[in-house]
């Protein structure tokens, strides 16, 4: 049934309780943002909830995260977070990995390279992040990401950890450079942008 | 003062003190008698009531002077969406469980209309016998919660309309009512924010007390003085909150941000009263009045997320 012409204006002009200055200001950010729809339509979508088939009445939360982890696995990086994946598979305290982050959604191909040792993950469903730590001209710096946000676009795991007992590192901020002077962390920190120059 | 005279209650001391016969003055009289003030008080059943008289569910116009009804919802946990532009939100999702409208509250002016409103579900063995008749009486099944909220008459329901999550638009502002966690009898620092003392230099047992109350003069502490005490487990709202998700499969709303009150805890949804400078509706939004009415209008998606529009906050300003 549609609806009538008159209930579509109303719909329009319904709620303004903006004196007419702020008015303009409110159209103009409305417009920015390109889209007709006052909604969006996530994808993928999931007509009917992401539940388990033993799950007679499943519990929202859960649900929520399952449905909200399933979309944000774009490339298949849910499996680096997954204890049950296999060692190759899956990301531990220790490893060497690099990231590629997009630097705003207005322009996706500008993005930022960041490497360095796995020194935590902390797995909490949808927030998932990790901490790599890096010397970056003798300056430890450490970057902590979120694994399913949009503005992360690769993760990989450039060599696998070596005698690590432990599931954070935390230890290694008071260690020596060394341990952040091996091969795949060189092939990393050549992969980063050179620094700025000086003025 | 003479005690053997004295036995009038409030407003009759002058009476009482010239020696005349006790009265005793109220607001509402017998009808049998003539005093002035029972001429202007009525009786319960001489008051006039009013009710707006719906019985079909039918789509109306919305407009600025309109409030819709608020609904029940209970509190089901919080999570986290990544907006258009990548940035995190924090949300609450609050579930509508059977939120149905039960009565239509008779008030005293025909420009002022009220709805209750009941959410959940109660065994009938669990009802007291009052409520069981209120619930049987209007053909509603026993709820576990009841509310009233205040509309204007163009947006009354009929009774047993049930409300669903598409009430709410993606990207309007709500104002969320529920009891806050109860923190039990908390000191200064904690209930009002107070500095406190400092946590050395000689300090002598002072270093959380509330210091001085007052002043030399008027030489007392003011009724309502900030001071120790039982702090939480009542009533707070938070005001404007977005709708960032609406999800008709679990009859969720997602608002941003926190709610009061622990999980499972029902609270109350109502279209924000207090927008000077905002704007309830997002543009072009279609608003859904008096309720969402299921079968008026194209098949809604099972989700919607609101837009947050603007600027994207990640790349600097051009000015």
């Amino acid at each position: 049934m549609l609806r009538s012409i008159g209930q579509r204006l109303a719909g329009l002009a319904g709620g303004l309780r903006v004196p007419g200055a702020s008015m303009q200001r409110l159209q103009q950010r409305a417009a920015s943002t390109g889209g007709t729809e006052p909604y969006i339509v996530p994808q993928p979508q999931f007509a009917t909830p992401l539940a388990r088939a033993e799950e007679k009445r499943p519990n929202v939360m859960k649900v929520v995260e399952r449905e909200a982890v399933a979309r944000a696995d774009v490339d298949g990086r849910a499996k680096l977070f997954l204890r049950r994946a296999a060692p190759k598979d899956r990301m531990c305290a220790g490893d060497v990995v690099f990231v590629e982050t997009i630097n705003s959604m207005s322009d996706p191909s500008a993005t930022t390279v960041f490497g360095g040792v796995c020194i935590a993950i902390y797995r909490r469903g949808i927030d998932t992040s990790f901490i790599l730590r890096n010397l970056v001209q003798n300056v430890g710096v450490e970057m902590r990401f979120m694994a399913y946000s949009p503005l992360v676009k690769r993760i990989e795991i450039m060599q696998k950890a070596q005698r690590v007992r432990r599931a954070k590192l935390f230890y290694l901020r008071d260690r020596p450079g060394r341990a952040f002077q091996g091969k795949a962390l060189r092939k990393v920190a050549k992969s980063q942008p050179p620094p700025p120059a000086k003025s | 003062m003479l005690p053997c005279l004295l036995r009038s209650c409030s407003g009759s001391g002058r009476l009482a003190a010239s020696g005349a016969a006790f009265t005793r003055v109220r607001v509402l009289q017998s009808p049998l008698s003539t005093s002035a003030p029972a001429a202007k008080a009525k009786l319960p059943h001489e008051k006039i009531r009013y009710a707006p008289d719906v019985t079909e569910l039918q789509p109306g116009t919305y407009t600025p002077q309109s409030q819709r009804t608020g609904v029940i919802a209970r509190k089901k946990g919080m999570a986290a969406i990544w907006d258009e532009w990548g940035v995190r939100v924090p949300v609450t999702v609050l579930q509508l469980d059977a939120v149905q409208v039960v009565s239509v509250v008779k008030t005293s002016s025909p420009n002022h209309a009220r709805l209750q409103i009941g959410c959940g579900a109660r065994k009938e063995k669990n009802t007291t016998k009052p409520l069981m008749g209120h619930f049987k009486a209007h053909g509603v099944e026993p709820k576990a919660k009841l509310f009233e909220f205040p509309i204007t008459p163009d947006a009354a329901l009929p009774v047993g309309t049930e409300i669903t999550a598409a009430h709410f638009v993606p990207g309007q502002l709500v104002d969320v009512t529920a009891t806050s966690i109860g923190k039990g009898f908390q000191g200064v620092m904690k209930r009002w924010g107070f500095a406190g003392g400092p946590a050395s230099h000689g300090n002598s047992l002072s270093h959380r007390v509330p210091g001085s109350t007052g002043n030399i003069n008027p030489g007392r502490v003011y009724p309502g003085k900030k001071m120790p005490g039982r702090m939480g487990g009542k009533s707070a709202t938070v005001i404007r909150l977005p709708v960032v998700k609406v999800d008709t499969a679990f009859n969720c709303v997602w608002v941003k941000g926190s709610v009061p009150g622990p999980d499972e805890q029902f609270v109350k949804i109502r279209d924000s009263i207090r927008l000077v400078k905002h704007r309830l509706f997002p543009e072009g939004a279609s608003v859904p009045f008096p309720t969402y009415i299921p079968g008026q209008g194209p098949a809604l998606p099972r989700e919607l997320v609101a837009r947050t529009g603007g600027r994207d906050p990640l790349t600097p300003a051009a000015d």
